[in-house]
């Protein structure tokens, strides 16, 4: 199937004939090895549909690690102008809102980790609630779930889990303004009540990790990283809450289809204007999905560092666990951008994309200015994570945005298959980590193969100039749900 | 032969779903969402909890029966093996849920599901009856 139309080597065009209904055309990031792959499944269809989004500016855009999605495909960067007609569609976010990472620095070596992971695995695996039907050890109630919907991470470092600098270290500082916790329903409350401070399960976990490889000293050095040094990497969202903050987004925005005479290809993109009152309830309810998320990060993180200091009997500060940085990879933010010399104010969705701004944007704390904002890309549990650091080039092409993990390859059932006659247990050692998970199956569906090869993905990133390797992370053992 | 299929994309998975009736499939929806969380047999009918959901039209409907039901389930624990169906018309679905809520150890959990999803959900109608299609966010 020859329809996209090679640019070159990193970029692919879905030209604007593919679709009936088009505004834009669609771009692909990718290598010639990957299309195949991509071409198989909807998500060029996707790419396309998205493109008929009312608003959308410049191009629909995806990432290397680009797959099938409902609504938007995993990988989609849509930009919406906000002062034309501009929509917003929670589809473009996902489920998960604010699923995101973050990533903590350590003073530790493999040398000190010697003889002592399994146990500091165990004790995560003991402190971080995981799993289906965990509930965190935090029971917030009344007025104190309006602060954490209102103020993000910065609640719970009020409360003692974490550091003021660790904010510094977060985008957007952990906290969408705007957020509005009477937009949110009973429901979503509910689900989220008891669910603040746990990983949850599927994609989500929590890694122990060392720099295998540094791409280049002086960013690695500014983000306080160096070769054979521990890192732990966080990967969790905004649990039940943001669930279900997005299906009851969904049907308001089923009903202001009809009310706005907007047509989508698919009722995965339903949508509503921005200057509609569909359209800013989303970003209202959404902003406190994504603050909840930043709070339930920082409780991770804060869990974390207790687990270390358990096991190396010393004071997290005393093993320099500062936070290298906290991106969000589920989220629409207003932003301004340049589009053909005009400087607009856009909706930018994010879905399974990362923010990547350049050296001196304004956003960035003062200590980032010089390098760029940290990219943490989370790969697969066997082979490998990077950190990268977002490029002008990035801010000019696509929105400041760059990939987000390694995207998936197979399905959980296809994956279940490919292990027949193999335990997963020999699969996991193949890979010589240490892994806990409550579910066996959770293992299975996520085991490295499932994945598409994170090299790849991040080699067409740094190549596309959409973002900078700054250093290799090698898995050493992992708590899952 | 069983009243659903679990069928799968690359990230998530969806579910065929069957009945001879409207009420059928209703209940088979139910029935193929609990296979995926956990193992049917595992539950038992213990208790008894009336559920209830709105939609704009069948497609709607069945979306926000199963998102009711995903909502029970995170929320309260609530694990369901069957259900009868009270009143049903395309705006509206009233049904008697029977199951028990989640015990460590019982029951063992093989996914978690998000949501149902909107993307390229339908139900249709058949000479032999209906068939739905929904993908869920896993």
């Amino acid at each position: 199937m020859a329809v996209l139309k090679k640019l070159d080597d990193y970029r692919w065009l879905v030209p604007k004939g593919y679709r009936p209904g088009m505004r834009v055309p669609g771009i692909i990031y990718a290598k010639e090895s990957m299309i195949k792959e991509i071409e198989k499944d909807q998500s060029v269809e996707q790419v396309a549909n998205a493109a008929t989004l009312p608003g959308i500016v410049k191009a629909s855009l995806a990432m290397p690690d680009i797959h099938y999605g409902y609504g938007l495909p995993i990988g989609g960067v849509v930009a919406t102008d906000i002062s034309k007609d501009g929509v917003i569609t929670p589809g473009g976010v996902g489920f998960d809102i604010n699923c995101g990472v973050r990533l903590l620095r350590t003073d530790l070596t493999l040398e000190d980790l010697e003889g002592r992971l399994e146990k500091l695995i165990d004790t995560l695996f003991a402190t971080v609630p995981t799993g289906v039907g965990s509930r965190g050890p935090l029971k917030i109630k009344g007025s104190q779930y309006k602060e954490v919907l209102r103020k993000g991470a910065a609640w719970a470092v009020e409360q003692g889990y974490g550091w003021p600098q660790d904010l510094d270290n977060t985008e957007s500082r952990g906290c969408i303004p705007g957020a509005d916790p009477s937009l949110v329903s009973s429901k979503a409350q509910e689900r989220g009540k008891d669910q603040l401070g746990t990983l949850g399960s599927g994609n989500h976990f929590l890694e122990v990790q060392v720099v295998e490889q540094v791409f280049n000293e002086r960013l690695a050095s500014a983000m306080g990283l160096e070769e054979g040094q521990i890192t732990v990497m966080i990967h969790s969202g905004s649990r039940g809450f943001g669930h279900q903050v997005c299906t009851d987004s969904l049907k308001a925005m089923e009903r202001a289809l009809q009310k706005y005479q907007i047509q989508v290809p698919d009722r995965q993109l339903a949508c509503a204007p921005y200057n509609s009152q569909e359209g800013q309830d989303y970003l209202a309810a959404m902003a406190c999905a994504a603050n909840y998320a930043w709070a339930n990060r920082q409780c991770l993180a804060h869990w974390t560092r207790q687990a270390f200091s358990r096991v190396f009997g010393k004071s997290p500060q005393a093993l320099g666990m500062r936070q290298v940085y906290d991106v969000a990879h589920n989220i629409v933010k207003i932003e301004e951008h340049t589009v053909d010399g005009e400087r607009l104010r856009l909706a930018v969705h994010r879905k399974g994309a990362t923010r990547a701004f350049p050296p001196g944007h304004p956003e960035l704390p003062p200590h980032y200015r010089e390098t760029g904002q940290p990219v943490i890309i989370p790969g697969d549990m066997g082979r490998a994570s990077y950190v990268l650091a977002g490029t002008q080039q990035a801010m000019e092409e696509t929105f400041g945005s760059t990939c987000h993990g390694a995207g998936r390859l197979l399905s959980r059932q296809a994956a279940k298959r490919a292990l027949r006659g193999k335990s997963i247990q020999e699969e996991i050692d193949r890979y010589g980590i240490y892994a806990r998970a409550s579910s066996k199956a959770t293992l299975v569906e996520e085991m490295p193969m499932a994945y598409k090869d994170i090299d790849d993905v991040v080699e067409v990133v740094h190549k596309a100039g959409l973002a900078r390797l700054v250093v290799r992370l090698r898995p050493l053992g992992v708590i899952k749900g | 032969m069983e009243g659903f299929r679990v069928f799968d994309t690359t990230a998530d998975t969806g579910l065929e779903i069957y009945g001879t009736t409207r009420e059928e499939l209703f209940r088979n929806a139910l029935r193929g969402l609990f296979h995926l969380i956990t193992d049917l047999d595992r539950i038992e009918p213990k208790e008894e909890v009336t559920v209830e959901a709105q939609g704009e039209d069948w497609v709607d409907l069945l979306v926000s029966w199963l998102n009711e039901l995903v909502f029970l389930q995170d929320a309260r624990g609530w694990l369901f093996k069957d259900c009868s169906v009270e009143e049903l018309t395309p705006h509206r679905i009233r049904a008697r849920c029977l199951g028990e809520t989640f015990q460590e150890g019982n029951h063992p959990i093989k996914t978690l599901v998000k949501a149902a999803t909107y993307h390229q959900a339908r139900v249709e109608e058949h000479p032999q009856g209906f068939r739905a299609r929904v993908v869920l966010d896993i």
